[in-house]
């Protein structure tokens, strides 16, 4: 397939842009030994959009995640981020800038509690004075206060309140599953990247989590999701992006999208 | 400890600051129960391997990075009290600064060498380290006098404050009593680090680098902050032992010293302050037990061997250490009740 093929069936002007863009992806490349991850890849996530990614295995959605998170550093490229450039900055860095993400298969810190790896992930967001928090001041009592108060009203949320003091490693696969994602909400970010949400989540923690992402959604947040599971995908995107051998292929609405004859014929050889 | 939330024998706050009143009087009554210097010097032997033990901690048990070269921070900060201490004309206390801050320094700038090397390669590397150090030790003779070791360094002089009168440190209970505020400061920085949100950040460096960086924290900064700060306590040590000693050989920075730092940290419970404190009284005291009140009943050689056996049935029957061993005591002790119940 040529990139003029590409580009003839990827019509950019057909995306309605709501809001200004937050997240911007110019001309991303990224190679593994010579096996080209993500070839020039362009995209876009608006303010308050809800963006899928979708592609086969091995088409470059997580390398594409990892290179806008500052895990991997792209070698041409840019990506910007509230009109301020982020290429190659370290992750911890465009974390505090305002981007969350999960992890594909599920990182959450085995020996904290469910509480404590709530509370991490929003503690370095608040204040940054190793001094301060050593002397532990009312400022950072106060703090831990707030940010306790923030965990639980998201543990109800999730459905994790009865677990709240238990270590994560105690904790079984849908759950995990569930801490990381509330961990990705609790610094209240600007953009939350979710990288396979639904693989190997039962039927009715999905929908439970589908449910939370739209509600989040209708508040204002904006989405870039990496999916398998295509129900949950048509259900929730504003806006749907493909890769395939690390190209972009299509992008589109939902309904778009499922009568693209490239998608179909990625996902299903024929 | 914010790892300790997650255990069930945590004790209440009053009950925590009773032990801790009550321990420090202990300290502090301790040479008072006996006369004899042998005991003391025991004593005294004890808090070393607990600063030791708990400086070497914050790297090995919090930051996660096992460095095989702490002893190397413990013995240029003991050359530094020999050598520049009476060219500069130190005094003890500004001696043990001078020596907490160069090691601090020196620390920053070999972790950020280090530190770009991970897991057992970061072993490996900071063993070469340790090794080159003890070579020029032994063999920079003009400035070390190398095996000759670097004798007569002053005993302390204290001028007490708001009075004329100098005190000059000689006797074994003396240098007890100035031993144990050094302890203090390394306990209070220790819990300082290694609690809350500080403790948090370094329980996400020790477990998950990766997930680390997601949730903000430069695992590079915490590790240096962890290894910094450990590097300046053990220096401080090193300076109070050329002091204590009056003697400084190459030997301050042996190998042997990481066999004992590695024993008391894991046998104890590495990254908890309880099985650091409980492993380094356990290894001041055993090898005086060997030695059966001085008739050396059991040789040197044996003893590591004893070691060697008691480090291997730890590992393998309780990988948590001792702590883990308390902990599990405890909880069946209070009959806590079941966890709650999981929801999947």
């Amino acid at each position: 397939m040529s990139d003029d093929v590409a580009a003839a069936i990827v019509p950019p002007a057909n995306v309605p842009a709501q809001g200004s863009p937050l997240l911007v992806v110019r001309g991303l490349l990224k190679r593994f030994n010579g096996v080209v991850a993500v070839d020039h890849v362009d995209m876009v996530v608006n303010q308050g959009e809800l963006v899928s990614l979708i592609g086969p295995n091995g088409s470059g959605k997580t390398t594409l995640f990892n290179c806008v998170t500052g895990f991997l550093t792209p070698e041409d490229g840019r990506v910007s981020f509230r009109d301020e450039e982020i290429t190659g900055a370290r992750p911890d860095r465009i974390a505090l800038k305002g981007i969350s993400r999960t992890f594909q298969n599920v990182r959450v810190f085995p020996g904290l509690t469910v509480l404590d790896n709530l509370i991490l992930s929003v503690q370095q967001h608040q204040e940054d004075s190793i001094l301060k928090r050593a002397l532990r001041t009312a400022q950072i009592r106060r703090l831990e206060a707030e940010s306790t108060e923030r965990a639980e009203f998201l543990l109800e949320k999730v459905g994790l309140a009865r677990v709240r003091d238990v270590p994560a490693h105690d904790l079984v696969y849908g759950q995990r599953k569930m801490l990381e994602f509330a961990c990705a909400l609790i610094s209240d970010p600007e953009l939350i990247m979710l990288d396979e949400p639904a693989a190997g989540v039962s039927t009715a923690l999905v929908d439970h989590m589908k449910r939370y992402i739209l509600e989040l959604h209708k508040q204002g947040k904006s989405f870039l999701v990496v999916e398998h599971n295509m129900g949950v995908v048509m259900d929730i995107s504003e806006r749907i992006v493909v890769l395939d051998y690390g190209k972009k292929i299509a992008e589109g609405k939902p309904r778009e999208i499922q009568e693209n004859e490239l998608v179909r014929e990625a996902y299903f050889g024929s | 400890m914010s790892q300790g939330a997650a255990r069930s024998t945590r004790l209440p706050r009053w009950g925590r600051v009773a032990l801790a009143i009550s321990l420090v009087l202990l300290a502090l009554a301790l040479p008072r129960l006996t006369s004899s210097g042998y005991a003391i010097n025991a004593m005294i032997t004890t808090v070393r391997w607990m600063i030791f033990a708990l400086s070497f901690d914050l790297v090995a048990g919090h930051a996660g990075a096992v460095s095989l070269g702490h002893p190397v921070f413990f013995g240029v900060g003991a050359y530094v009290a020999a050598i520049l201490g009476p060219r500069l004309g130190l005094t003890f206390i500004s001696d043990m600064l001078l020596a907490a801050v160069l090691m601090a320094l020196l620390a920053l700038l070999a972790g950020i060498a280090f530190f770009r090397i991970r897991g057992v390669t970061f072993a490996i590397g900071t063993l070469g380290a340790a090794i080159i150090a003890q070579l020029i030790a032994n063999n920079a003779f003009t400035i070390t006098r190398g095996p000759m070791c670097i004798q007569g360094v002053a005993r302390p002089e204290l001028t007490i404050p708001f009075t004329e009168t100098t005190l000059r440190v000689a006797e074994p209970i003396q240098y007890y009593y100035l031993s144990l505020p050094l302890l203090f400061i390394t306990i209070i920085i220790y819990l300082a680090l290694t609690s809350s949100r500080l403790g948090r950040a370094f329980t996400a460096v020790r477990e998950d680098e990766v997930r680390a960086f997601a949730v903000g924290v430069s695992p590079l900064r915490y590790k240096l902050l962890a290894l910094t700060v450990g590097a300046g306590i053990v220096g401080a040590l090193g300076s109070f032992q050329a002091h204590y000693v009056t003697v400084v050989c190459p030997s301050e920075m042996s190998l042997a010293l990481t066999t004992t730092l590695l024993i008391i940290v894991f046998v104890g419970g590495v990254g908890s302050f309880r099985g650091v404190m409980i492993g380094a009284l356990i290894f001041s005291i055993l090898p005086r037990l060997l030695e059966a009140g001085g008739t050396q009943a059991i040789s040197p050689a044996l003893q590591q061997v004893v070691y060697g056996v008691i480090l291997v049935a730890v590992m393998v029957f309780m990988p948590g250490g001792l702590d883990d061993l308390v902990s599990r005591v405890t909880r069946r002790l209070r009959k806590a009740g079941p966890r709650e119940e999981q929801q999947p």
